[in-house]
């Protein structure tokens, strides 16, 4: 058994995850650098990703054009060796251009299941909002239950599944704002947001993307990734973190400036997202500093703020920054 | 060996402890009682509750500290660093120190203090007396008490309890000072119970501050660390020093005049009849066979001898309301003249009946004889109808009046002195007798032109001494219709009448008047004075503020002249106070009664006697709050800290995180309850810079394995370490905030209470 299957397998036959969350620190750094080689002056989005990704959850990444999200995505599936698929979202998309077809096969006479591009490990779902309400809840069944169900059958995607869907917020001509239901299927929302000057002149010294992402080495394979989301998930959180998550996504649901807090699905995706942060960190435990650090990724976009707060220029950040600095950490209720 | 040594200590808390009895009983009869109530408690708490050595399979597996820890507390404290090192085990239980303790308590004070009492087979009783009685017997006893078994029972209870509770808590707790908390029990009772005794707990007081500063080195790096024997030797004369400033300032603590005495809470003995006869009514027939020899005094000095006091006149007959309290030979003192003599004499009861002990006023020392004593007067009586051969010493402050402080002296106001004005109808009477109004009316005929009390004292004394004749043949008694018969027709009368009349004469007049029976004279040979009953004397004494009561004498001066030719002159203090009271009513003799001279030499005595201003009170009130306030604000963070410091070693991890962030608040930190420890950090590192975050960094980190994390590897070191960098942090803080502003916040009430981060 190799080290790394070791860090799956050591969680499962009871192994101290003490001695295991180092390796585990060790993968992650590992392959945060890889995507890095790309995505260069973009750790801290690549760590969210990276997160997103060992989390079994999925990622909308909502910036302009140019930024790298495209990249970001290759460079992960490159790097653990996945396969990966990219859809562009256009408003004559199908849900079926999507999820794939069944077409009769007349030497068989038996119609025959055509998987689509979302029977890949990594999906870009590029510019999701220009796709028709239709074909964006194609997306709904297999972003939650991980399977496609054509014709009464489902058909499960592979594992690791990471959906990563990028949106412009600028140019909103002819696109279709993605509904409350789908969003919160994203466990995180980012935004790339430009590099900054070192970074982009580094990039522009440097070897072209394409050629790099082509000649890029996996860091990691599909099971190790899966190991690793395995581990994560089972590291012990003290029960003062569970009550400062409840805390904190509770008093979303108060807020004045807030027309729908945050659901229970947010309390999980956070907790799931803070394990992965706490191995990544090299913790075999959570600490109040990872669902600190978590909280807007995962928390902002499920809110909808109320059109008095909107006017006034707030968002669901603002708004889950103010939840943050009124809840008391685990630390001060404990000391 | 560290627990051994604070051991040695307290024993030696608890003995000085004992010694402050010395105010009750003398040093005497104390030393030997605290000395083995202090060591035999001691030695038998470290033989049972020191450290056992483990044996076999409990050290090695460190069982014990598992059964300690699960027990919780101290015990558990003990047993995890015993489990850790794997040396010792827990103490035996304290209820088997507590069963033997008691077991060897009634062993020992049996063949010790109670040695007496187990000869004759009331070692049960004086048991049970000395346990809960003594201290009852002690308070209604002016001190020093004599050293009776069961007194002295109750100093081997108490240094014995304080010996063992202080043995066991160095024994079984890693406290510092707590092992001399139970001393301070033995110094309250020994105080309370000496207020009024004699000499000084001064030495013994500095004894005990040494001594705990010993037991505080001696303990300063815990219970089971070696004996700090450098730190010892440079404290050593730390406490030495700390010891002689207690020893030298003390005097100078300013302290109340007259402290708390419980003895004021305790309700006297109520009056007894001490006498079937009433002195008084004996001097009618002791002046009739005159050559009776009552007592013989060795003196070198002649002394007018007092034998009872009597204040209490019901119309008919004169008695006593003295509360006679039993002592061991001490007399309380009284009013303070200006000028006294020291008498010493040394009496033998010849034929002198009753009870009344005689000596001269004022007696200060009674020994040789179980005398009562009254507090108020200072008669004397024995506790027994007195033997002929019976002697005993007394020594005596003689007051001596001056003509200056009788001129202007007022008469008492006090509650003793109301009850001396009294003119009672006579028993059963129904209305008053018609002799009062001509009593007055003598009186004041008597005293016409005095201007002041002791004028007319005097002038009263100076009417009745040329008023009546001597005469030692006159039928005898003192009830109104007698005395009316002695101030009528009868003019001739025994002291007994002339003193009687007086005080009732003086009563008319509002002054405070009583009587007392005493003997002045006697036949002289060499220093021995044969008194005999010839030698009687009655007088009244008029009570004046400051003063006390001042002796007249009413007698003819052929009352002296008629007694023998043998007998010794008459003492020059009494000479010397008639001629001073003469003088005093001679200065006083102002142009009529209307004048006022008597006011002006009033207003000290006034100004004496009046109560202390509201604003003393509110200004010691103030000083006491301000002192306490100081007291607290600086105290609470060390007792807060140290209470951080201790428990398990989570607590102590979170008492570490708390401390630093109380160090954090010096530089601006107002809250951090919704921080995070690392958001703390951070901070930290921002106002006092990178080396904080060094230590806070890592402080942070075992904050959060802490309290978040399901096991710590080594709690214990983690512990330590958050506490070195919190104290470093501490440092930090203070060389960046400045000592000044860290006094300021200390100086703060908000430093009283833990702050809410």
């Amino acid at each position: 058994m190799t080290e790394n299957a070791a860090v799956g397998a050591g969680v499962g036959a009871g192994v101290d995850a003490e001695a295991l969350v180092g390796r585990f620190a060790q993968m992650f750094a590992a392959l945060a650098a890889n995507v890095e080689r790309v995505v260069r002056g973009k750790r801290d989005k690549v760590e969210l990703a990276l997160i997103c990704l060992l989390s079994e959850g999925h990622l909308l990444v909502e910036d302009v054009p140019g930024v790298g999200k495209t990249t970001l995505a290759r460079a992960m599936s490159a790097s653990v060796e996945a396969q990966w698929a990219r859809i562009q979202f256009t408003p004559d998309l199908l849900p079926s251009d999507i999820t794939g077809v069944s077409i009769f096969n007349q030497g068989t006479s038996a119609f025959e299941f055509h998987a689509g591009p979302i029977f890949a490990n990594l999906v870009v779902a590029d510019e999701i909002n220009r796709g028709s309400p239709k074909t964006q809840s194609a997306l709904l069944e297999v972003m939650e239950e991980r399977r496609v169900t054509v014709e009464g059958t489902p058909h499960p995607v592979p594992r690791p599944f990471l959906v990563i869907a990028t949106q412009n917020p600028v140019d909103m001509d002819g696109t279709y704002p993605l509904p409350e239901a789908q969003l919160d299927r994203f466990l995180m929302r980012i935004s790339m947001g430009y590099p900054d000057h070192q970074a982009e002149v580094a990039v522009l010294a440097g070897a072209p993307t394409g050629a790099m992402l082509d000649s890029m080495p996996p860091v990691m394979g599909r099971e190790d990734v899966a190991r690793m989301i395995e581990f994560a998930q089972r590291l012990h959180v003290a029960a003062p973190l569970y009550d400062y998550v409840v805390r904190v996504v509770a008093a979303t649901r108060d807020h004045p400036d807030l027309r729908l807090g945050a659901s229970p699905r947010a309390s999980l995706a956070l907790l799931r997202a803070s394990r992965v942060r706490a191995a990544a960190a090299g913790r075999s435990y959570i600490v109040p500093e990872d669902v600190k650090a978590l909280a807007v990724p995962v928390i902002a976009h499920r809110l909808i703020v109320t059109p008095e707060a909107e006017l006034r220029g707030r968002g669901g950040a603002d708004v889950v920054g103010e939840v943050l600095a009124s809840v008391p950490t685990p630390q001060a209720a404990g000391v | 060996m560290t627990r051994y040594v604070s051991c040695v200590v307290t024993a030696c808390l608890a003995a000085v402890a004992g010694l402050a009895f010395q105010r009750v009983f003398g040093l005497g009869p104390v030393v030997p009682v605290a000395a083995v109530a202090a060591i035999v408690p001691t030695v038998l708490s470290a033989l049972l509750s020191g450290p056992r050595k483990a044996k076999g399979k409990d050290a090695a597996s460190g069982g014990a500290g598992g059964e300690g820890a699960a027990n919780g507390g101290v015990g558990g404290e003990r047993s995890a660093s015993g489990g850790s090192r794997g040396r010792a085990r827990s103490p035996w239980p304290l209820w088997i120190s507590l069963v033997l303790t008691v077991v060897a308590w009634a062993g020992t004070a049996a063949v010790t203090v109670l040695r007496p009492a187990l000869g004759d087979g009331t070692l049960p009783q004086t048991l049970r007396e000395g346990v809960l009685s003594s201290w009852k017997a002690i308070l209604t006893t002016l001190l020093p008490a004599p050293a009776k078994p069961e007194f002295l029972m109750l100093v081997h209870v108490l240094v014995w309890l304080a010996a063992f509770a202080s043995a066991e808590t160095a024994l079984r707790t890693s406290l510092r000072a707590a092992p001399a908390v139970p001393v301070l029990g033995v110094w309250a009772v020994a105080l309370l119970l000496g207020v009024d005794g004699p000499g000084s707990n001064l030495p013994i007081a500095a004894a005990t501050v040494v001594l705990v500063g010993v037991l505080v080195l001696v303990r300063s790096d815990g219970p089971d660390a070696r004996p700090a024997w450098r730190t010892l030797a440079l404290g050593l004369p730390c406490a030495a020093v700390l010891g002689g400033l207690a020893f030298a300032m003390g005097p100078l603590v300013p302290v109340r005049a007259e402290p708390y005495d419980p003895r004021e809470q305790v309700q006297a003995p109520p009056p007894q009849q001490r006498d079937g006869v009433s002195p008084l009514d004996r001097v009618g027939g002791w002046l009739l066979s005159p050559d009776q020899v009552m007592f013989t005094v060795t003196s070198k000095r002649d002394e007018i001898e007092r034998l009872a006091v009597l204040d209490r006149f019901d119309g008919v007959t004169w008695s006593s309301t003295a509360r006679f309290v039993p002592t061991g030979s001490r007399v309380p003192a009284g009013p303070r003249p200006g000028k006294e003599h020291a008498s010493g004499q040394r009496i033998t009861i010849r034929d002198l009946p009753g009870v009344w002990v005689p000596a001269a006023d004022r007696p200060r020392r009674v020994d040789g004889m179980a005398v009562v004593v009254d507090p108020a007067s200072g008669a004397l009586a024995a506790a027994q109808p007195l033997r002929p051969g019976q002697a005993y010493t007394v020594d005596s402050q003689v007051p001596e009046w001056s003509a200056d402080d009788l001129a202007g002296a007022a008469v008492a106001q006090d509650a003793e002195a109301r009850a001396a004005r009294e003119l009672p109808w006579g028993p059963g009477a129904t209305r008053p007798p018609v002799q009062l109004a001509e009593f007055k009316r003598f009186a004041q005929a008597a005293t016409r032109g005095a201007v002041s009390p002791i004028q007319q004292a005097a002038m009263l004394a100076e009417y009745l001494k040329r008023y009546a004749r001597y005469d030692v043949t006159a039928p005898p008694g003192h009830s109104y219709r007698q005395l009316d018969y002695f101030l009528g027709e009868g003019r001739r009368g025994t002291p007994e009448h002339f003193a009687t009349a007086y005080a009732l004469l003086a009563r008319s007049l509002g002054l405070p008047a009583r009587i007392t029976v005493g003997f002045d004279g006697g036949a002289r040979t060499g220093d021995t004075v044969q008194v005999r009953s010839g030698d009687v004397m009655v007088w009244p004494e008029i009570k004046f503020q400051r003063l006390g009561w001042v002796r007249f004498n009413p007698l003819p001066e052929n009352a002296r002249r008629s007694r023998k030719n043998d007998a010794v002159a008459a003492g020059e203090t009494q000479q010397k106070l008639e001629q001073a009271q003469k003088n005093a009513a001679s200065q006083q003799r102002g142009p009529g009664p209307g004048k006022t001279a008597q006011k002006e030499p009033q207003k000290p005595a006034a100004a004496e006697d009046a109560p202390t201003p509201w604003w003393v009170f509110a200004s010691i009130g103030a000083a006491v709050l301000a002192a306490g306030y100081l007291l607290a604000v600086l105290l609470a963070p060390s007792l807060r800290r140290r209470r951080r410091r201790s428990g398990p070693p989570a607590e102590r991890i979170a008492g570490a995180w708390a401390q630093a962030l109380d160090h954090l608040a010096d530089v601006g930190l107002s809250t951090a309850r919704t921080l995070t420890a690392h958001e703390v950090a951070r901070f930290g590192a921002s106002t006092v810079g990178e080396e904080a975050h060094g230590h806070l960094r890592p402080l942070a980190d075992l904050v959060n394995r802490s309290r978040f994390a399901p096991s710590h590897p080594d709690p214990h070191a983690a512990a330590d370490q958050a506490w070195q960098h919190t104290d470093r942090l501490g440092r930090l803080v203070t060389a960046k905030a400045g000592h000044l502003r860290r006094l300021r916040r200390r100086l703060h009430p908000r430093s009283l209470r833990a702050r809410r981060h």
